[in-house]
């Protein structure tokens, strides 16, 4: 490697960015796994009736999710033959150490209770089909084509208590990303207690308007109508929990800039003058202050809205806060590697490239993986429930 | 501390573990000795006989548990030249543009500016430096892994591959790194690099295989105003033991409280 | 309890994988883990073995007694050997 171009004096070691873009994804796809957990349980255990839609889809796509999320830590390890040395000697002063079990319970549960949601539908094909797929679903299902309606009550008391307990496990294993990155005592803008919450509030962010995005756009293709309830109930919790992300993330800055301790000489001139673009630009004022507005309007002048209209609106808003999300992961990640350590130097300004290990193609691959897993889902088991489904002894009714 | 959460079948009384080191170090260690250049077990033995420097290690029946090893840096003497940086090159095989020791040069002008540069580690010394300052103080200060005993980067090993030795070193195991690289995060002192060749994490080991058997670190050895002095704490009439116990010594960034074993004499408030 | 049998398949997978899962780690645990801490104790010794490069000037002494001498009378006396010169492992190894 070639001696970076740095400003100000960095340490020998410190030249390069360590956490590249796939440790900028790895939050934002575990966050994405935890919101739209977090959405299919307001359904579930806060009955919140409207979401109904999205309940199915919303587990689905934490799923796909989280399917992937073990992808960008891969493709970032050194060494991704050892990874399993962290459930083998995990050191358990360690938040990383804990990631290999929080993952394994938390991929167990959720697989559990879309089984348990699924379980109707799959006993179904299986009953339907020959041959491979016979035996494939056969196998889904156990070999217990049990429907009556008693076995579907236990079912759906064993999803109310699964979605429940997912509630702490996605807020642990967000939580715990968060930590990871807010237990780092060398680095002035991680190193706050503020971190994890932050990570916490912005997944639940990112996890609502990924599935009003997803939502719309399946039902767009799908040809069904999209409802208008089901988007405003999403609308309203996206803009509760936009404004209180973006409100934690301002706190932490001002508290910084406040103190005037010795990080702000560092963090104040990162944010003003190696990332503003992507900081005040992209995270605070595109990211933040437009959906803020625009949410505002949908669930201010909620009278004055047709269906489209708020549709619209709302996929627009989702839109820019995915993004919104993903520029604060980069401003976290990749922002606090720019200085260097001696606290008073910057390292060269990062750049992914294109095609590398850790660079764009890989990124976009990652990102592309659930969307196509989430299509071959929907093609065996739909991700909405048909209107024949909403008949007495729907696998989901609660 | 040695942190022990792990519970399962393997617990060999202390004595036989040693016994199982001591076995091990003999059939690696001294091998090694033996086969480098013929003679060489002569320059070894015949170091303990050198009265300037007598090394704390203890040669070939090496126990851990009876070390406990501090560093000193005298910055008030250091000139800069660098051979301390060469030697731990060439010692450790330490790959271009990485650094287990490196010297840093600070330029105080009488307005308070502090200037910092540190070309390639100081690696080939330092050009003469022409800022328009009026540079009213000037000095170097070499740095090294500080093994500090409340250390960030073990703490924060997802596996384990760091890990704080039984005489007080910080030391990585490059078969069970799997280069995740948040102990360079975690170290605020940047003394930690993901090595290019292994992809694993590398870092200052204070010459671990040198001082076990009784050789001084490379950096120690390589420095010509004595600058650097290696010391073992559990050793009597250790010099460095005694310096540190009677005199002004300083650390870097107390306030993170990791309690380095790497102290300093002489550093002042420029430095990072 | 009835209607209940696919749940308790299910758990009788979970068991199944939680227990391969326990016994594999148990054989996947390096030999000296864990001896005096949570790693591996073998490393230790590892890394004791690593060559040695560097000799000191007793090492040059052995050989050039009067180079030796020059130089403790000279300007350069608290110089080591090897700051100047080549280290003593990759010198005059075969004639
Ligand atoms: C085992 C004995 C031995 C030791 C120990 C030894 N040398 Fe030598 N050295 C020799 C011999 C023999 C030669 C002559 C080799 C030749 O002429 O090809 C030599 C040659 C040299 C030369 C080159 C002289 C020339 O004319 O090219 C230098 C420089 C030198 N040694 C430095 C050192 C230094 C520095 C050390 C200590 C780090 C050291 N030697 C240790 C045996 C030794
Ligand atoms: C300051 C740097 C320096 C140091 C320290 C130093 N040398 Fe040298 N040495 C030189 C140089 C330069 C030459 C070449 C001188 C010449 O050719 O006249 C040399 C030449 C030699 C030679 C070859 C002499 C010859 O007759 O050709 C030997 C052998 C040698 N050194 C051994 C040593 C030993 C042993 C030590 C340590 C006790 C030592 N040197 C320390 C710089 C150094």
């Amino acid at each position: 490697m070639e001696p970076a171009i740095t400003t100000g004096y960095v340490f020998p070691n410190d030249l390069h960015i360590m956490w590249s873009l796939m440790i900028v994804i790895y939050p934002y796809v575990t966050g994405l796994v935890a919101g739209a957990f977090i959405v299919s349980s307001l359904y579930h255990v806060f009955q919140q009736r409207e979401l109904r839609p999205v309940a199915r889809l919303s587990m689905v796509g934490s799923l796909a999710f989280l399917l992937v999320a073990t992808m960008p830590l891969l493709a970032h390890l050194g060494h991704p033959e050892r990874a399993l040395n962290i459930v083998v000697t995990p050191h358990f002063t360690s938040a990383m150490a804990a990631f290999g079990m929080i993952y394994t319970l938390y991929l167990i549960l959720v697989i559990f209770e879309i089984w348990l949601v699924y379980r109707k539908p799959i006993i179904q094909l299986a009953r339907r089909s020959r041959g491979f797929k016979r035996w494939f679903f056969a196998t889904l299902a156990l070999g217990v084509y049990d429907t009556s309606e008693r076995a579907m009550q236990v079912d759906r008391r064993t999803i109310t208590v699964l979605a429940g307990l997912g509630i702490p496990a996605a807020c642990i294993l967000h939580g715990y990303v968060g930590f990871m990155f807010g237990s780092v005592k060398a680095n002035p803008l991680w190193s706050t207690p503020l971190m994890p919450i932050i990570f916490l509030f912005s997944a639940v962010t990112s996890g609502i308007a990924m599935v009003i995005v997803l939502y719309q756009t399946l039902m767009k293709f799908s040809g069904k109508s999209i409802s208008g309830a089901c988007v405003q109930s999403l609308a309203q919790w996206l803009w509760l929990f936009a404004t209180i992300t973006a409100t934690l993330e301002i706190l932490e800055i001002v508290t910084l800039a406040y103190e005037r301790s010795e990080e702000w000489v560092v963090v104040g001139e990162l944010i003003t003058h190696k990332i503003p673009f992507s900081f005040i630009g992209v995270q605070m004022i595109f990211g933040s202050l437009i959906p803020f507005l625009l949410l505002g309007i949908v669930v201010l002048m909620r009278r004055f809205l047709t269906d489209p209209l708020r549709n619209t609106i709302t996929f627009l808003a989702a839109f820019i806060l995915l993004i919104q999300v993903f520029s604060m992961r980069w401003n976290v990640v990749i922002g606090g590697q720019i200085f260097s350590k001696s606290m008073v130097g910057f390292r060269e300004l990062y750049v992914p490239r294109l095609f590398e290990r850790e660079g764009i193609v890989t990124a976009l691959a990652i990102m592309i993986l659930p969307f196509i897993f989430l299509a071959l889902f929907n093609h065996f088991l739909p991700l909405y429930e048909s209107d024949q489904e909403e008949a007495p002894g729907a696998p989901t009714e609660t | 501390m040695p942190r022990d959460e792990k519970v399962e079948p393997v617990t060999a009384p202390e004595a036989e573990d040693r016994r199982r080191f001591l076995k091990q170090f003999l059939m690696k260690a001294s091998g090694v000795a033996v086969l480098v250049v013929a003679g060489e077990k002569v320059f070894f033995s015949a170091h303990a006989a050198d009265s300037e420097a007598v090394p704390p290690g203890t040669g070939e029946d090496y126990d851990p548990t009876r070390h406990r090893y501090v560093y000193l840096i005298d910055v008030t003497k250091c000139i800069g030249c660098g051979a301390c940086v060469r030697a731990c090159e060439r010692e450790n095989n330490v790959p271009k543009h990485h650094f287990r020791t490196w010297i840093e040069r600070y330029m105080v002008s009488r307005t308070g500016d502090v200037a910092i540069d540190s070309p390639n580690g100081g690696h080939d010394s330092f050009p003469p430096e022409v800022t328009g300052d009026d540079i009213t103080k000037a000095f170097f200060v070499p740095k090294i892994c500080n093994h500090c005993t409340n250390t960030p980067c073990v703490q924060l090993c997802p596996v384990g591959a760091s890990f704080r030795s039984p005489d007080g070193l910080i030391l990585v195991d490059e078969k069970r790194c799997i280069g995740c690289s948040y102990c360079v995060q975690a170290c605020p002192y940047g003394s930690r690099f993901i090595h290019p060749e292994t992809h694993t994490a590398s870092k200052c080991t204070l010459c671990y295989h040198r001082i076990t058997k009784g050789l001084l670190p490379a950096c120690v050895e390589a420095c010509p105003r004595a600058v650097r002095k290696f010391g073992d704490m559990k050793r009597l009439k250790d010099e460095v033991s005694e310096i540190i116990a009677t005199h002004q010594v300083q650390i870097l960034k107390p306030e993170l409280y990791t309690e380095p074993n790497c102290y300093y004499i002489g550093i002042g408030k420029e430095v990072r | 309890m009835e209607h209940t049998k696919h749940l308790w398949r299910a758990l009788g997978i979970l068991v199944v994988v939680a227990v391969s899962g326990v016994v594999i780690r148990h054989f996947a645990i390096p030999d000296s883990f864990g001896e005096a801490g949570s790693y591996r104790y073998d490393a230790l010794a590892e890394i004791a073995s690593k060559p040695v490069v560097h000799g000191n000037d007793i090492s040059c002494r052995e050989c050039h007694a009067d180079m030796a001498e020059t130089k403790a009378a000279g300007k350069h006396a608290p110089v080591r050997c090897e700051v100047c010169h080549a280290p003593v492992t990759t010198h005059a190894r075969d004639g």
